[in-house]
């Protein structure tokens, strides 16, 4: 009986490693370009020999999730990398978790890593040992902005509206965790138009916090959510929120958010202020293997799945590289730093 | 009734033979997945989601994001049944919402000899809590989720507060030591990264120089996961404790009678429990359609509730059927439920069902309220496969009972090395840490000792599982209310909920008192 039962269950356990392997690693066909070198060191490696960790720093499902595997399924389907990049999550601590992974990667073409404003705000909230700066940039696939929502049936008909109830009296608002880019936002307007501070509800995530606003819940009466976040709610027949402005320089110019006013032409003049949706890689890497992966991605950028992603999303196209991306990095790291000393978010 | 055209264009669409196909692979995927301790549905839907992808593309002749989806889900419906196989036979928990089933399901199996009814009892029950579901999301779907956007802090800490209330006093025979380890629970759900504050608490090692140290002190910021530790707790804690009592050549006396005659028992147990299993589930379905509260939360509910509906609570933790049926229909109705906000709001409601959503991004479909006018195939295709694999995942869960059984008459020597293989690599697998498997092995030394000290375990997995979500809602409460207590009975809905909580705490003590008056009236009488 023990025979039969313990044969049976190793099959099993090997069966669905076999599954795991075949589906993470087996999904990209070899390319001939993967036995260019025999064996080189890492200082001369110019292409992956080995399967490539996409790592991800929310959980599966989040906002970063669906970009990082939509970027992995592009590279897949298109041959763009001679090795399968397979998409990794080390959510935790707001994103540390993943940074720090990658940063002790140092010099290893393998791991690159998407990220998003957390990437500042969390490394310089935690004090972690390292800066943004300090990892291997490649590229800026897209910048997704923030939009100023209300419900449906809010008496706040634009954003001068707001600013005067945000100045009675304090307003309840929603955003992803405490000391994010929502709350960054919020604390920006906050300083900008000398309201009075909001009430700052934290959520799990970027859906939960429009369905925050939708449901009323915990008397919250606005967020800055994304245009996707806010789409399930504003699209169809059963509409529950209503976008007063973007925070962007000119007004949407294609899709459902067309002609939405700017929120600088209703009296905000915050319109720099984005979610980046970019990808950086293990710190140290030469050139030439940084080389690589901006051309990947630059393939990923020009592809007709992700210009379909970006519109579908409500995504700006923004593709940045080399110096142009560095520099982009460094003022949004002092963006962020601004913020946080302001606010004594740094104990 | 529209609906009924629209669900049989569903059905029509899910019987296609290569829906069917991969509706078969997904749930039995599912199950191997469930029996799996560590690799959860959750990562087993997020390791599928690449062939997802290529299938609904299309570039498998008749398939589509309808096969995709089902393909998906089924992995969740097989999963849902098959994590409890586990926790009956090998006190393992082999999904987060089969912790609960440790309570009562290994006992039954392993103390009383009943692992076939015990198996069956709880597919028996998943598939009743499965089926209401199911039926709730095709009729009421837009409507149920519209109304559940309204639930915020203070009405999911009422939630929390009831299920609080209904566990109390679990496996306490004395109520000191389920106190201790309440707070121990707690305590250690407290350990990580805060995301209310943005800061890290009970950390320790922050700012060190040595390197595992500081691996140590980043991989803490994701908390403690509760499947290391009840597996630790449950699964080596029970083999050191039993070996130690009985030796090592003991061997299990395990009922021979297999097969129909479980089911039989198991319909007659569901027979006497039907209002039990039928209110749990619709409560279940409820739940799981808050945004972001899935079948694990509910299942302890569930637990907690069926214990509270029994005349003879202290069956609990002994092996009592009810304690078996009615977490697991809650359970897998909340798991359906998750599915609703999804499809009908575009918000998950559970992390299996966020990974489900993000299959749909990739494939280009926008998860909302338009996904019904404009995709109305891929819906109701999606719901009649529920229907489906629910149905499949049964028939092929209870033709693997009398298998499933008899590893229960392998000799416990055999047996038991196996056991703490899987349990390690299945700790290990959860976020490919050494650290939960260093977790799993302390609290299987933990385990074993607070056994000996004669410490309940329930109360602190209880408490680890529920603390950090109760914990959140409080302080997510206190903040919109500007810390007015008032707050917190804001709404009708908290204000009931909470009324409940009161009433299942205050009712035992209100017995007993009595219970105390009767005795000492009586003794009173003997003097006279």
């Amino acid at each position: 009986m023990w025979r039969v039962t313990g044969k049976r269950f190793v099959t099993i356990l090997g069966s669905v490693m076999l599954v795991a392997t075949a589906c993470g690693g087996g999904a990209a066909a070899p390319s001939p370009s993967a036995s260019v070198a025999a064996s080189p060191t890492a200082e001369t490696m110019t292409q992956p020999t080995k399967p490539i960790e996409f790592v991800i720093s929310t959980a599966p499902g989040g906002g970063s999730d669906i970009y990082a595997r939509a970027m992995a399924g592009i590279i897949e389907k298109n041959k763009l990398s001679p090795q399968p990049v397979q998409p990794v999550n080390k959510e935790g601590g707001s994103g540390a978790v993943a940074f720090t992974y990658v940063y002790e990667k140092k010099a290893d073409m393998h791991y690159i890593m998407i990220t998003l404003n957390s990437f500042f705000t969390t490394i310089i909230t935690q004090k972690l040992p390292y800066k943004a700066t300090d990892f291997t940039p490649i590229a800026n696939m897209a910048l997704d902005p923030f939009f100023l929502w209300v419900n449906d049936d809010s008496p706040w008909k634009n954003a001068g509206d707001f600013v005067t109830a945000a100045k009675a009296g304090s307003i309840s608002v929603a955003g992803t965790g405490s000391k994010q880019e929502d709350e960054a936002l919020f604390r920006r307007i906050e300083d900008t138009m000398k309201t009075k501070a909001f009430t700052y509800i934290p959520q799990t995530s970027g859906a939960t916090v429009a369905a925050a606003l939708a449901g009323h819940q915990g008397g919250v009466n606005a967020t800055v959510n994304n245009p996707s976040e806010g789409l399930p709610f504003y699209q169809g027949t059963n509409k529950k929120l209503r976008p007063l402005c973007a925070f962007t320089p000119e007004s949407p110019k294609t899709g459902v958010y067309t002609g939405l006013a700017t929120c600088a032409s209703q009296g905000i003049p915050i319109d720099d202020y984005y979610i980046m949706r970019a990808i950086v890689a293990a710190p140290g890497l030469t050139p030439a293997q940084q080389a690589f992966w901006v051309d990947v991605f630059k393939k990923v950028y020009d592809s007709a799945e992700w210009k379909k992603f970006m519109d579908d999303n409500a995504l700006n196209p923004d593709f940045r590289t080399g110096i142009d991306f560095r520099q982009f990095l460094t003022r949004y790291q002092q963006v962020h730093q601004d913020i946080a000393t302001k606010f004594n978010w740094v104990q | 009734m529209e609906v009924f055209g629209l669900l049989a264009g569903g059905f029509a669409t899910a019987l296609q033979p290569i829906n069917i196909a991969f509706l078969f692979v997904g749930v039995t995927l599912g199950l191997v997945i469930g029996v799996l301790p560590g690799l959860g549905g959750t990562s087993g839907v997020a390791i599928l989601l690449p062939i997802s992808v290529v299938i609904a593309r299309g570039d498998i002749a008749g398939a589509d994001t309808t096969t995709a989806v089902i393909l998906l889900a089924g992995i969740y419906w097989g999963a849902l049944f098959g994590g409890v196989i586990t926790s009956i036979l090998f006190n393992i928990p082999g999904e987060p919402w089969s912790v609960v089933l440790l309570f009562d399901g290994f006992p039954l199996a392993k103390r009383k000899g009943k692992p076939g009814l015990a198996l069956t009892s709880s597919f028996l029950a998943s598939f009743v809590g499965a089926f209401i579901a199911t039926v709730l999301f095709t009729l009421f779907a837009k409507e149920i989720a519209d109304r559940a956007l309204a639930f915020g802090p203070p009405e999911l800490f009422a939630v929390f507060v009831l299920s609080f209330a209904t566990l109390v006093g679990l496996g306490a025979e004395s109520p000191l030591k389920a106190l201790a380890m309440l707070a121990m629970g707690l305590l250690l759900a407290a350990i990580g990264f805060d995301t209310i504050t943005g800061s890290q608490r009970l950390i320790p090692f922050a700012g060190s120089e040595f390197e595992p140290l500081r691996n140590i002190q980043i991989n803490l910021l994701a908390g403690v996961g509760f499947v290391p530790v009840t597996i630790g707790l449950f699964g080596i804690g029970e083999i050191l404790a039993s070996a130690e009592e009985q030796g090592i050549g003991y061997m299990e006396k395990i009922s021979a009678k297999l097969g129909f005659k479980d089911l039989l028992e198991a319909l007659g147990a569901l027979r006497k429990r039907w209002f039990l299993v039928v209110s749990n589930s619709l409560i279940g379905f409820l739940f799981g359609v808050l945004p972001g509260h899935g079948a694990t939360a509910a299942s302890f509910l569930g637990y907690g509730l069926a214990r509270q509906y029994a005349k003879n609570k202290e069956d609990f933790g002994k092996g009592e059927i009810s304690g078996i049926m009615g977490p697991q229909a809650t359970a897998d109705a909340a798991g359906v439920a998750s599915l609703v906000p999804m499809v009908t709001l575009g918000v998950p409601g559970s992390p299996t069902s966020a990974v489900i959503m993000a299959g749909l991004f990739v494939w280009g479909l926008q998860p909302g309220p338009l996904l019904f006018t404009e995709h109305s195939t891929f819906v109701w295709g999606l719901i009649a496969s529920i229907y489906l694999g629910h149905f499949l995942t049964f028939i092929l869960c209870l033709l693997a009972v009398p298998l499933l059984a008899s590893i229960m008459r392998v000799p416990y020597a055999i047996i038991t090395p196996f056991i703490v293989v899987i349990s390690i690599i299945g700790s290990y697998s959860l976020n490919n840490s050494m650290l939960d498997v260093a977790f799993t092995v302390i609290f299987g030394l933990v385990g074993y000792w607070l056994r000996k000290m004669k410490y309940p375990l329930a109360p602190l997995v209880v408490a680890l599982v529920l603390g950090d979500s109760t914990e959140r809602e409080l302080r997510k409460t206190l903040i919109a209310g500007a810390g007015n207590p008032a707050f917190f009975f804001s709404s009708t809905l908290s204000t009931v909920v909470m009324i409940l909580a009161a009433i299942v705490l205050i009712l035992p003590l209100v017995g007993a008192v009595r219970g105390r008056l009767r005795r000492a009236g009586v003794a009173a009488d003997d003097t006279d």
